[in-house]
Order: structure tokens, then sequence, then C-alpha cells
């Protein structure tokens, strides 16, 4: 486009345009690619077209790459693949999209986007390792072989890393997943309760920051004199408050404090089922 | 440059003079796509840092068809070439030739759109679901994202080319299909991007028993060269 | 749909309801975006107050943990995307334009859709108010708190779909004023003669078109792990929490830039003005500013130092931070540079500038003492970086903006505020300000976490938290008085004159307030500080410049007001919108959503194929 707007005014805007595309066969294609090019002049059939064909020989090319399956992933053949996707991205962006017969301005606010872009995405990369798709340390040793033709997803089970425990209490073996076969209380204990966050079970669930429930159907019966085990676990659930643990109870340092469960449980929005439930799964462990 | 000439301008479409000669228009795009790096920049990142981090399957070399995407990418490739046609088709004001090159254009933007279409399917078939695992998660979100630009491009480029049918006085202009042509290319080096990183190189990324890594559409290929 | 929007005229209303609900025009979407922003600052403040009455005194239970959690997220919100930025673009919108000598944006269409997109944004982001489910997770909500698992109820839909609206609209209004500013500037405006304040806009606007795509792509990773199950975020499937908190910095730092540039581009208007002197070392403001901007992207992990980065990336953002320091410090160097020797006129513009400077400072120091990512180690997560962000952002955007207010409000309303009134409004603002959020430093080293709702006896925090409640009233009180000083001066203030500062920008050479055309005659500009050389010469023949006179509106072809702004804003705010509601059943929401996206489409379409101006423009009578 012109850059000289002063002397076009706003008439004569149409015959501009037209007067950039009336010189287009004189332009060499050698010129075209790599000389300076006649303000207006973008190009036609011939010289789009013979870009086109590079551009298909390019990719042509990467597939042919690729080919030899030993090679797969290796550098000897992420550079070359690499060169070649800049040279097809450079030459559409400088031929395709006129960027090189337009204002400077525009290459930089474009450039400036690209460049910042790649930056910020190879920073990223970088801050978590480096280019190579070797397993960090969570998933290394956890990957599982892939069979073919599984028509179920995955189901991940929300996961507690163990935090430092602040009140003593114990974290147990590493969690499990709720297995195939678990009870509905036991469902909601791994899942939409939440409540394998702040407690423990042994061999399934590793939270810290409540009383560990390993065997909670046997302490329950005497821990509140005159209410019974399956009174004193609703009411832990319903009204956390009415009877907090404390240090006494689990022979650790602190008490446990007050109003920490009734914060994180009264959003939960848990129906009566399924606090019957959890009550009846909870019961089980003796 | 000066204002005071569009105190009186008639209400048809004349383009005011700018400072930097360079139509408001055409700078907001140019604007836009150097932001969209950003964004692209950003899921393919995402998709950089989780390489390799998937725990279950299907993992890339069990699914990735690489030979049908290849020519996937050279439709899109293509369809940049005739877009380009049609560009200079409309600068030189002749409408026919700007319909056939839109259509064109519109016919191997579908192309590749089905293409995507039918590569999702085959993964879902395979068990890779959105949900699956975090090469999933990651790629349907940037390769989902890079198709539905292409189709708001190829929406663009219909209403363009409906426009171009009925040819009210002087629409579409030059500038008009120059600016959709801009979007259009940008989507395109985009792909040439994610088909370099997802597939040609990240493509073959293997689960830990790489042994049996999955040949779905290369069987024929091999047959060919060996 | 082509031929059904086509023939839909452009309204010709400029008055009453329909005339705001349609407007295209700068000045008065600038307004909308006022006293929208001013709007939000006082429900932000009412949550700032509730948390403040909460911590007043040791095991208080005025309100509950959750709510707490959910006051302490939504001031944070709302003060960052709804106040803070929104009054940024008040004045983008009413000034630039006028500083550049134009008649309008490059896109004033797209300029109406940013406000209308960022009110329904902003709406949406407390409709979880209504429905009782208030995001609760922090302004920066870490995943993986925002799992769906460990933030139960809409809340965090409702966070991330709206600030995704909000970003939509910040994106407009990005792309718009880059473009303005580029391209429209008046003849002889070149760069280097560009007032700062359009210099900073002009930065502040690039850094927004780049950083929102990253947040924008968080958001939909978020989105994308709480409504349609992906695992981005989920731990048990190998995803990085970490992941968040780097896309969540790499936009949030520059957003904090984002916040102080146009404040920083104010205060730079206010200072040379009271100081009778041309700013200091201009070309030197210009490129530290842009400095600023740049290095902006690389500091985003000191908000990470804790985090367990390593030794080797922690020292790199150490470096960088400190760093930053520097560009910052010269522009402080630049105002007191300027003030120096100047004959200083302590009105109430300047007193609010001089106010952002003194507390900026504050804030940079103590902004410096955690770029040190050992002494960071103690400060994470304390009160002192609650009183390094309010220095920052309270200290320095908040006065920034008020500085603005004060110095263009005899411009925007063409009356005078009450001089006194606004004099008590600093000084109740500065001490209330410093009563409030200086002993949070105190409070911070000694221990006391962010974020918690309550805390017992006994830690020694208590003294320190009365003290910042207090303040808080001194602040309501200073913002009682400005409404009061604001609300009456519309009406009854003295008439300002076009000039009442005797100022060097473009914007004062009209009257005041502005007519709808801006400038009768596009100004030619001669130099920097443009209007001064006009009565500087006009002084030198012995004569004095005024207003420019008025012309008949009707002959100047003005953008027509539009309808379609408003319908594209309301059906991109139903796409995030539909996704919120289920109705008692779950896949009601894409439909819904679906229908959003439709409403847009038809709004898009209608919008470009509008006609360019109504048929009977009767833009001169009103």
């Amino acid at each position: 486009m012109s850059s000289n707007p002063g002397q076009e005014g706003a008439v004569a805007h149409h015959e501009h345009e037209s007067r950039e595309h009336a010189s287009h066969e004189d332009a060499g294609i050698g010129r075209f690619f790599f000389g300076h090019v006649p303000e207006g002049v973008h190009g036609g059939l011939k010289q789009y077209g013979l870009l086109a064909i590079f551009l298909a020989i390019i990719t042509f090319v990467e597939f042919v790459i690729i080919l030899p399956e030993d090679l797969r992933g290796s550098s000897i053949v992420i550079a070359p693949l690499v060169i070649l996707s800049v040279i097809k991205f450079f030459c559409v962006v400088a031929f395709f999209m006129h960027l090189k017969f337009e204002h400077g301005l525009l290459w930089q606010i474009f450039v400036a986007g690209l460049v910042l872009g790649l930056i910020v995405a190879i920073a990223l990369v970088l801050l978590f390792g480096v280019f190579r798709p070797t397993p960090r340390a969570f998933s290394e040793g956890r990957q599982q072989p892939f069979v073919h033709h599984v028509e179920e997803a995955p189901h991940y089970e929300p996961l507690v890393v163990p935090t430092p425990a602040p009140l003593g209490a114990i974290a147990p073996a590493p969690a499990a997943g709720a297995a195939a076969g678990a009870s509905p209380g036991q469902q909601i204990f791994m899942g939409a309760g939440g409540c394998s966050a702040c407690h423990a079970i042994e061999g399934l669930a590793v939270g810290a920051l409540g009383p560990d429930l390993t065997h909670i159907a046997t302490v329950a019966e005497s821990r509140v004199p005159g209410q019974s085990a399956e009174d004193y676990i609703r009411e832990s659930i319903v009204e956390p408050d009415a009877y907090t643990v404390t240090a006494a109870d689990e022979g650790i340092d602190q008490d446990f404090q007050q109003g920490l469960m009734v914060a994180t449980t009264s959003s939960l929005g848990l129906t009566d089922e399924d606090v019957d439930e959890l009550v009846e799964y909870l019961m089980t462990l003796r | 440059m000066a204002h005071a000439e569009t105190a009186h301008a008639p209400p048809v479409e004349v383009e005011e003079a700018t400072t930097t000669g360079i139509n408001h228009r055409k700078l907001l795009m140019w604007v836009f796509l150097g932001s969209d790096c950003l964004f692209f920049g950003s899921l393919i990142a995402t998709y950089m840092v989780y390489r390799g981090q998937s725990i279950v399957g299907p993992y890339p070399a069990d699914i990735v068809d690489v030979p049908i995407t290849t020519i996937s990418t050279f439709v899109l490739l293509m369809s940049s070439f005739s877009m380009v046609m049609a560009v200079a088709a409309a600068r030189s004001g002749n409408q026919k030739r700007l319909i056939q090159w839109l259509l064109v254009t519109i016919v191997m933007g579908c192309g590749f759109i089905g293409f995507q279409v039918y590569e999702f399917n085959a993964f879902r078939v395979e068990g890779l679901r959105y949900e699956t695992n975090l090469f999933s998660s990651s790629f349907y979100t940037l390769t989902g994202f890079h198709g539905a630009h292409v189709t708001l491009g190829i929406f663009w480029l219909i209403c363009i080319t409906i426009i171009a049918a009925r040819n009210p006085a002087g629409r579409p202009s030059g500038l008009d299909v120059d600016i959709a042509g801009l979007y259009w290319h940008f989507v395109d080096i985009v792909w040439i991007v994610i088909f370099t990183l997802l597939y040609l190189i990240g493509g073959f990324d293997a689960g830990p028993d790489a042994g049996h890594a999955a040949v779905q559409g290369w069987n024929w290929v091999t047959g060919l060269v060996s | 749909m082509v031929t059904i929007t086509g023939v839909i005229p452009r309204p010709t209303t400029y008055s009453g309801l329909w005339g705001w609900l349609t407007t295209v025009d700068h000045k008065r979407i600038g307004a909308l975006y006022g006293v929208t922003a001013f709007f939000f600052f006082m429900v932000g403040g009412i949550e700032a107050g509730i948390m403040r009455l909460q911590l007043a005194q040791a095991d208080s239970d005025l309100v509950s943990a959750e709510w707490f959690n959910a006051m302490f997220t939504m001031h944070g919100t709302t003060m960052i995307f709804l106040v803070i930025m929104p009054f940024g673009a008040t004045f983008f919108n009413f000034l630039i334009p006028l500083m550049i000598g134009a008649r309008d944006v490059a896109f004033p269409r797209l300029n109406a859709f940013s406000y209308w997109t960022f009110l329904f944004g902003a709406l949406l982001m407390h409709v979880g108010f209504i429905i009782g489910q208030v995001p609760d997770a922090g302004w920066f909500s870490y995943a993986n708190l925002t799992a769906a698992p460990f933030s139960v109820g809409k809340g965090l839909d409702i966070w991330a779909l709206s600030l995704q609206v909000l970003g939509v609209a910040s994106l407009a209004a990005g792309f718009n004023f880059v473009v303005t500013i580029i391209n429209m500037r008046a003849p002889g405006m070149t760069l280097m003669r560009m007032p700062v304040f359009v210099w900073m806009t002009l930065v502040t606007s690039i850094l927004l078109v780049l950083a929102f795509p990253i947040i924008t792509v968080a958001l939909i990773e978020l989105t994308a792990d709480r409504q349609f199950g992906a695992n981005f975020f989920n731990v048990a499937a190998g995803g990085d929490p970490i992941l968040w908190q780097h896309l969540f910095w790499l936009f949030g730092h520059p957003e904090v830039y984002i916040l102080i540039l146009p404040a920083m581009g104010i205060v730079s208007e206010v200072i040379p003005t009271f100081s009778r002197k041309p700013l200091f070392g201009y070309p030197v403001i210009i490129f530290s500013g842009i400095v600023i901007a740049i290095m902006s992207w690389a500091v985003w992990s000191h908000h990470m130092f804790t985090v367990g980065l390593g030794p080797i990336a922690n020292s790199v953002f150490t470096i960088t931070t400190m760093l930053i320091a520097v560009p910052t410090g010269v522009k402080i160097f630049n105002w007191i540079g300027t003030m120096w020797q100047g004959s200083i006129d302590l009105r109430t513009p300047m007193l609010m500038a001089i106010g952002f400077v003194a507390l900026f400072i504050v804030g940079g120091l103590s902004g410096v003492s955690h770029a040190v990512s050992p002494s960071d180690f103690q400060q994470q997560d304390t009160y002192y970086i609650v009183a390094h962000i309010h220095y920052v952002l309270f200290g320095g955007a908040i006065f920034g903006i008020f500085a603005g207010i004060y110095y263009w409000y005899p411009k925007i309303t063409g009356r005078m505020y009450n001089e006194l009134l606004g004099k008590i409004h600093f000084w109740l603002m500065f001490v209330g300000m410093n009563l409030t959020f200086f002993p949070m430093h105190y409070a911070g080293l000694n221990g006391m976490p962010r974020r918690i709702y309550t805390y017992s006896e006994g830690f020694g925090w208590e003294g320190m938290n009365l003290l910042a409640t207090a303040g808080f009233f001194v602040l309501v009180i200073g913002t009682l008085v400005f409404m009061h000083n604001f609300l009456r001066s519309v009406k009854k203030g003295e008439p300002a004159g076009h000039d009442p500062w005797d100022a060097p920008t473009l914007e004062w050479s009209i009257s005041s307030p502005p007519p709808v055309y801006n400038f009768a005659e596009v100004p030619q500009v001669k130099g920097q500080d443009d209007y001064w050389i006009t009565k500087r010469q006009a002084a030198a023949r012995g004569e004095t410049v005024p207003a420019e006179p008025h012309i008949d509106p009707s002959t100047v072809h003005l953008p027509s007001p539009s309808y379609w702004p408003l319908v594209a804003a309301f059906g991109t705010v139903w796409i995030a919108g539909g996704l919120l509601i289920d109705f008692g059943w779950d896949y009601i929401r894409f439909p819904l959503s679906f229908v959003g996206g439709l409403i847009a489409i038809i709004g898009v379409i209608g919008w470009s194929n509008e006609p360019p101006a109504a048929e009977h423009d009767d833009a001169g009578h009103h």
C-alpha cells in the first residue's frame, strides 16, 4: 500500500488499487522474491503459483524426512523439520500476506506479537524442564501402557497430596483410588464429599488436616458418653462443631480446630441420602 | 491526513485518510494477529509442557495419523494460494474471478475441517476422549480452537462471496477481501506450526510400552516405501 | 439474516435512554465507563469494609469463613477489573481523541461494544450474590483449589466466565486505542510530540492486547477442567497446578503495569501544568515507560518464588525484578525534576499527583524488598504483601485516577469543583490510606498471613488491625466528601472556562464541555506542549487565545449511533452466561450458550451491514 496518503486524498482510493494491479505482469519472478519490488506490485498467478508449488514441495520433503522409523523424534530429524516449517511460515507471511510490501509498522506489530509469543512459549517449556517428552516426577513410573479400543474414559479420583501435618496426624500409605466395587459411601468419601482431602483412612486416603478415620466406627462408640457410634458419626458430618476432637482423644499435640470442618463442608450440598451412605460406609471402619 | 475533508463527506464508503497511510481496519487486523500469536503461543506452550506427561493412553504414537494430516495440511496450504488469488482478483476488480477463487478457498477450508472432524471422530473411537488424559485435553483444545478459527474464516469468506455475487456498488472492495485474506493466511501459518510440533515431531511420542507403537494409517505408506 | 439485518436503519436519536444505549460518541462512552467504575469502586469498598470490620478484633465472628473468602475474592477482582481498568478506560475514551486532535476513536461502534461487554461482564460477575454462590478462591484463583472437587458450586464458573467476558471487552478497547493513537493523530502530531498520557495509553493498550490472550487461554483451560472434565490442572492425571500460576502471572504482571501506566500518564500531565514547567526529560519518561512494558514480560515468576522453581529461576527473576525498578525510579526522578524550581500551584490535582509519587515510592520500595527472593520467603502470603499491593494500587493507581478526575473535571463538566472540599478529600484520603495500609507492613512482618478470616489473641496483631480498620473509615469519609463535591459542582460549580489551568495539551483549546464534534477545525500541531506554544505565540502578539468557536454540528459528519454493539455485547455475554444455567438439567447450558452465539452473530452481521450513516442525521439537534 501507499505510504504517502497526503497526496492520495480520499477519493482516489479505488483508482489507487487498480493501479497497483496494472503492473503485475511486469515484475520478474526473481525480482519479486528477492529484489526491490516497485511499490504496489504484489504478484499474479505465476508468482503465487510458483510459491504454492514451493510450499507443497517443502511439505512433501517434511513428510519424507519422518519416514525412517528409527530417526523419528531424534534431533537429526527435528532440526530440519523446524527449519523447513519456519521457511514455510515466513513465505506465507511475507508473500501471501504481502507483509514484505507493507508499511514497516505492520511488520513491527506482527513480529512483536510473534516473538513475544515464541519467547513466552519457550520460557514456559524450559521452566517445566527441557524440550524432551520424557515423563517428569509425577508421571514417571505411573504411566500405564495403552491397550487399544478402550471405550471408557478413565476416572481420575481427586488426588490429595499429603500436607505437612500440623496436627501431628500420621499419614498412612499412599492413596489408592476408589476401587471399582467401592460402596456408594466410599465413593462419596473419595469424590463428591471431598472428605479424603482432610481425613485419612489407611490404604485409601491420606488427608492430614482432620482426625484419622481408619477405625472411626470403633472410636465413635466411646467418644461422647451416651451417644451411639452411628449418631456420633452422623452428627460429626451434619454438625461438625457439636463435638470437636481434642488432642487427648487422638493422642496428638494439639486440639483440632473448631470451625474448620464447618467451613469446608457447608457448601458441598450433600443430600440426606449421601449422608446416610457416608455413615453406613464409615460404620464399616472398625 | 486532512480530517477537515471528511467534514462534509457523503455517506458512501470513502477510505479515511490516516496518519500512517495504513487503513484503520487493516491495522486493526494486524494488531489482532499479533495478539492472536500470544493466544496460540499459550495453547501450544500448554501442549508442549504436558508433552509426554499423560499417565494413561492413548498416547500420540498410538493414534496420530501423520499421512492423512499431511494431506489436510496440504489442502490448507493450497487454500492460502487460492485466497491470495482471490485478493488479486478483487484488487483488479474482476468479480467473476474473485468469486471463483473464493469458492475454491471455501471448499478447501471445508475440506480441512472435514479432515479434522474425521480425525477427532477416529480418535474418539480409539478411546481418546476430551477427558481421557493430558494429551487429549491439550490436543483437542489447541486443534479445536484452530478449527474454530478456520470455521470462522469460512463463514467470513461465505459472507464476502454472497456480497460479491450480489455485487452492490463496489463491494467487496479489494481491502475487504485483503483483510479476510490476512486472517485466512494467519490461520494457515498457525497450522504450519501445529503440524510440525504436534504431528511431525510430537506425533511419535509413545507411552511406556513403546514396542507396539501403533501404525494406523502408516500401513499403506510403509507398504509403498518398502 | 443478511437481508433482515441490512434493512434496519441506524438510530437517529441522540437524547434520552435510547441516545445513551446506542451512543458511539467517545465522550459519552467515557462517561459511562466512569460512572460504572465509580459504582464498582463503592461495591469493592463495601467488601473491603466488611473484611476490615471482621478483622478489627481478634476472634471476631461477624462473618463466616466462607463469606470472608468470598469478600476478599470479589474485592480483589472488582477493584482490579471493574474499577482501576475501567477508570483507565474512562480517561482513554474521553481524552485520547481530544489529545491527538481527532473527531472520535478509530472504531466508534467497537468502542461501544467494549463498554457494553464490560458492563454485562461486570454484572455477570456479581450474579453469584443472587444465587448465593460467590467466587471464593482469591483473585488469582490458584489451581487446583479451583478444581471441581475442591470448589463446589458455580462460584468459580461465574468467576472464570465473566472474567473471560471482561477480557473480550478489554481486548476490543485495546485494539481500538492502538489503532486510534497510531492512525488518527492530527497533522504535525508526531509520536514524539504526543502528550505523555497518550503515550502511556498506547503502551498500556499494546500490553493489553498482548497479555489478555494468555489469561484467555488460562481461563479456557480452567473452564474446560470444570465444565468439560479436561485434565489441565488435574493432579491425578499428571496435570500441573503450577501451569496455572505461570499462565496467570504471565498475564498478571503486565496487568499490574496496565493498571499503573495510565495513572503515571495522568500524573505526567498534571505535574507540568501545576509546576508551570514542561515535563523534565520527556523522551526519557516515554522510553522508561516502554522499557517497563517490555520488562514486565520478564518478571512474572517473582509471584512464585516459594513454589519451588529452583535456585536458577529464582535468581533470574530476582535480577529482572530488581532491574524493572530502574525505569520506574527514572520516572520518579522525572516528576521530581519537573517540580524542581517550578512555580508549584498546590491545587487538588497536584496534591493528588504528589501523593501518587510519594505513596508509589513507598510501594515501590516494599516491592524491591520482596524482589529479593530470600526475603520474599518471609513475606510471601503475609499482610506485608497486602500492604505493598495497596500502596501501588491504591496509593498509586487510585491517587493517579483522582488526580485525573480533578484535573479534567472542568473539561468534562464545564464547571469547577470546590477547591476546599477537594483538598479536604485529598488529606482524608492521604491520611486514611496510610492509616489503613501502613500498619499492615508490621502485621505482615509479625507473621499475620493474608486471607485469614480471623485470628487469635496474643499474636500482637490486634493493634495494627484496629488501626487499619480506623483508616478504612477515614477513607469512607473522604470518598463521601468527594461524592458531595462532585455531584454538587456539576450543577452549582463556577463555570470553568475552556482552559482554567493554562494547560499544555490540545483538549484545553476547545470549549468545556467539548462540543460533540470535538474540533471544528482539525488542529495543526506545531510541537510538544502544543497549546502552550499557541498561547505563547499569541501572548507575544499581545493577544489571548479564546476557546475554539462553535460551529453548526449538522455540518460535521460524525459516526451515527448504532443498536448493534449492544446486541453483539449481549450475545457475547450470553455465551458465557448460558453455560452457568442448568435448571436442574445439566445439558441445557449448551443450547443456551449457543443461543448467545447466535445473538452475537446476528449482532455482528447487522453491524457490518449497517448503512454508514443514519438517513436523517440530526447530530446537531440535541
